[in-house]
This record gives structure tokens, sequence and C-alpha cells, in this order.
């Protein structure tokens, strides 16, 4: 029996235990690993080194995730659910989040008033407002200010 | 109609000074869009990248209905024509440049177009003079809506829109407000406010985007995340950033009205003097030297010849001394070749500062 553990990037593992038979099916070759000095003289993990699949790779395209990190351009549209926990821990350094909450086509369930009407916010009218005040634009001003009301008058 | 025949007028989007005395050139909107179940230009065979070309310039064009609107492939334009595409903001640098099928769909009033297959298989962008973001969205959202119509999207149910880079994930929505900047470059007041808006997570470029430089003191401000909030509160933030930013060029300029008069005069006053005076002008030059001439202006700083100044002058100035809006509108020999165009383009912009040759 020979037991493999694979280590991802975010810390994840996974164990895997397998009988001599089963390391061919796999298509792995252990009989003659390297010497301890070549793994710590070469680039890689000993999983690489031992021909150890490691990393993310898109069924769909092929692309890995090293690939990916090389100029940040996916194959395809599937590689997003092939690269998984690597691939949401670099949207989450780069936005600070992972769940979309802006708008959606209307083909995905979400009411069309909901996904097309910009409604102004309160906040950015008091922000247009207040810099036509500053810039004594009292015309823009008297018209922020109505469409302010009305937000408030629309608003429950 | 073609490329070449918007080289003899100012981009649409020009309309100085705005109501920011001119601190605020144009507002940009871009969304990013990917076909369902269509591989990405990366892994997509280049035949294939030309059928999805064709595919979409089709349907961009039905989902518009406007009959004046222009469809192109970019591969079969000459390189002039691409760099004057450039030039109008209304394609990449890198589209213009890509070795693989590209596309270009361009509304009759030049304010909405559609790069197909840049980096996104549809990069959809609406421009609009001075700082107007919110017209900017409202624009390129109802495009959006009318090809989303005709061209079924790739949607994550968790992710939203799905791009090519993670970094465009979520709304795929960037706006982008073109700035000019120049008393805050020259009080060294730009390094500490730039700073700033890393930590705002916002993100500053020069004139033609990514990699791109500051020429003339002008800078594009945009948002830098675009997954975790909507589309309205991502074009807040960065509205709330250019109003600070707008209240620090003036405070700034009023700083060098005050307190640095006679450098301030040296900037503006050389200008005018190399602008209407040079026989050989490069194009960076002009971009530099009429960005002091839009401060002068809208300080009232001038020599007094350029009491007749005005905005439309420098807007067309800066817009057809481009290097390929003069080598497709001008009216001179051998303007392909830059000795040529540098000297037709300080005659014509001697002529156009109404100073004769």
């Amino acid at each position: 029996m020979v037991h493999l553990t694979e280590i991802d990037p975010a810390g994840s593992k996974q164990e895997l235990h397998v009988c001599p038979h089963c390391i061919q099916a796999h298509g792995l070759d252990l009989t003659s690993p390297p010497p301890l000095a070549a793994l710590t003289a070469q680039p890689g993990t000993a999983d690489q080194q031992a021909g150890v699949i490691t990393e993310e790779l898109c069924p769909a395209c092929g692309l890995t995730i090293a690939d990916y990190r090389q100029n940040n351009i996916l194959g395809c549209a599937v590689c997003i659910a092939a690269f998984d926990r690597p691939f949401v821990d670099l949207i989450a350094k780069h936005h600070g989040a992972t769940r979309h909450v802006g708008r959606l086509p209307a083909a995905h369930g979400v009411e069309p008033e909901k996904t097309t009407v910009r409604r102004p916010r309160r906040s950015a009218l008091m922000r247009q407002l207040n810099t036509a005040l500053t810039n004594e634009d009292f015309v823009a001003a008297a018209r922020l200010r109505d469409q302010l009301k009305q937000l408030d008058e629309a608003t429950p | 109609m073609t490329p070449a025949d918007l080289a003899i007028r100012p981009a649409a989007w020009l309309g100085s000074p705005g109501k920011h005395d001119g601190i605020v050139l144009a507002t940009r909107v871009r969304l990013a869009r990917n076909v369902a179940g269509r591989p990405f230009f990366r892994t997509l065979a280049k035949s294939a990248q030309q059928d999805l070309v064709d595919e979409l310039l089709v349907a961009v064009a039905q989902a518009s209905g406007c009959t004046t609107a222009c469809g192109w492939r970019l591969g079969r334009l000459p390189e002039v024509e691409r760099q004057l595409l450039v030039e109008r903001h209304l394609i990449s640098r890198e589209h213009a440049s890509a070795k693989r099928p590209a596309g270009l769909h361009l509304e009759a009033d030049e304010l909405l177009a559609v790069m197909i297959n840049e980096e996104d298989h549809l990069r959809i962008q609406a421009i609009r003079s001075g700082f107007d973001l919110s017209a900017a969205l409202e624009a390129a959202v109802a495009f959006d809506r009318r090809i989303e119509a005709v061209v079924p999207y790739a949607i994550d149910p968790r992710l939203g829109y799905i791009t090519t880079c993670h970094t465009n994930l979520g709304t795929g929505m960037r706006a982008s407000v073109m700035m000019h900047l120049p008393a805050l470059a020259e009080s060294d007041g730009l390094k500490p406010i730039l700073r700033a808006l890393g930590t705002l997570h916002l993100t500053v470029r020069g004139r033609h985007g990514e990699g791109s430089e500051a020429l003339g003191h002008h800078y594009q401000i945009s948002n830098l995340r675009s997954l975790g909030m909507d589309e309205d509160t991502l074009v807040g933030e960065v509205e709330q950033a250019v109003e600070r930013i707008i209240v620090a060029e003036r405070l700034a300029r009023e700083r060098l009205l005050t307190h640095a008069r006679p450098r301030l005069e040296d900037r503006i006053y050389r200008a005018w003097g190399l602008l209407t005076q040079a026989r050989i002008l490069a194009s960076d030059e002009l971009c530099d030297q009429l960005g002091w001439l839009r401060l002068g202006l809208a300080l009232h700083v001038l020599p007094d010849e350029a009491a007749h100044l005005n905005w439309v002058t420098l807007d067309r100035l800066a817009s057809l001394g481009q290097p390929a809006h003069l080598q497709l509108g001008g009216q001179g020999p051998n303007l392909d070749e830059v000795s040529a165009r540098d000297a037709f383009r300080a005659r014509l912009v001697r002529t156009g500062l109404c100073v004769s040759g």
C-alpha cells in the first residue's frame, strides 16, 4: 500500500491510499524515486517530480492555474470552476469580495426593471448637490434638490 | 464611412471646458462581456475567432438597429486607420495591434463603441464629454440590454459576468474619468493623491489607458474592483474621488496664481510662444504645450495676443494634430513621414492659433 498526500496552495489536504495495482492504473511511477538531492536542487515539489498532477487543469481547454497566473487570461468560462480555490483566492485578493451583487441579464431570472434602471442613490445626489452649491450652480442645485425630494417621497 | 472619414473632425466627446474649468475632459464606462459556451481568444483557433468576430459584428449591428452605425474588421484596416481609432479613444492600443481577428462596432455619433475580440469577446464602451458618469453608465447599460437580447452572455451565478481576467469579474465594469491636472502636477500635490487613490481601490492610467504616459498632465482615474458592489456604487466611488481631485486641482491652481504667478505665467507664455513660432512640432510636444494653454485659458492667464483663444480651438488642435489624424486628414505631401508630419503640424497649429506662418 502506498499513501499519497496532496496539499494545494490554499492548504486543503487530499489523501490517496493505493495498492500497487492501482498505482499503475493512476499512471504513477514510484519504482525509481528521484534522489533527495535532486528534489532539493530542482524547482518543483516532490509530487511534481514524481509525476503527480497537483495543479488545477481545465478539462475543457487544458489551461492550468499556473498558465493563468502568467498573463491573467482564462482559456474559457469552464476554467473558473476548474481552478476553484486558487482562483477564488485571486478574486478575493483583488476585489475584497467573492460574490457578484450588480445587474444580470434579464434571462437570468432577475426582474428587468431591477437590472436595467439606474436608481439614483441619495448619497450620490447629495454629493452632486454639494458640488453644485460649491460651484454656485444654483440651477443644477435646484434640480438636484427636487430629485432628492422625489426620491425621499418615493422611498417608504 | 471609413475610419479615415473621421480624421477631419475632432472627436465627438471633446467639449471643453465643461462644468469644471477644463479639469475633466471626458468620462467613459466600459462593460466587458463574453458569449456563453464559446472559448476565449487564448484557446480559440484563429479561424474560429474570425467566425466569432463576424458573428458578433452582425449581432451587435442587429442590436443597435442604427442604419448609420459602422462595423469594421480591424485586420482589414490599414495600420494608420487603426491608429486613428486609438487616437479617438474608440479602441485600445492592444486591440489595434493584436495579431488576431478583431472588430469594432461604432455608432454614428462616436459616443458608443463595441470592441470585438479584444481581451473579452465584447467590450461595450460609452463615452461622454465632461464629468458625466451617470449618462455614460446609462448609455452603456442600455446598449448592453439590447445586445443581451440577441447574444447569450457567459454568466456565473456567484461571480456575475464572466471575463477573461479575474480583475474584471462581476459587473465587468470600468468607469473612467479623464482629467487634466497640471497645477497639482506642477506643485507636487499629485503624488500623495495618486497614492491615496490606491487605498481607495482606484487606479490611475495615462491618456491612452493601461501603460500609457500621462502626456500633457492628462490622467485617467478608474475603479480597480468590479465585483462585490453594484454598478451604481462603483460609479459613486469614482465620482466621489474625482470630485475631491477637482477641488484639489482648483486649490492648487489658486495657490499657483497667488504664490507662483511668475512661474505659472512663464509656463503658459512659453507654450504660447513655442506653439506660435515652432516650425517643427512633435505630437507629444503639442500635447504638453496645449495642456499649458488649457490652464492659461481656464485661469485667464494668457498673453495679450492670445486674447481670442477659445476652448474649441484647443480641442480641435489636440484632436487633429495627432499623427494618424494628420496622415489621413492633412492636406500635404508625404504625411506618412514623421518629419513632414511634424512640419505640417507646426503649420496647422500656427494657423489654428491665428498666427500667420
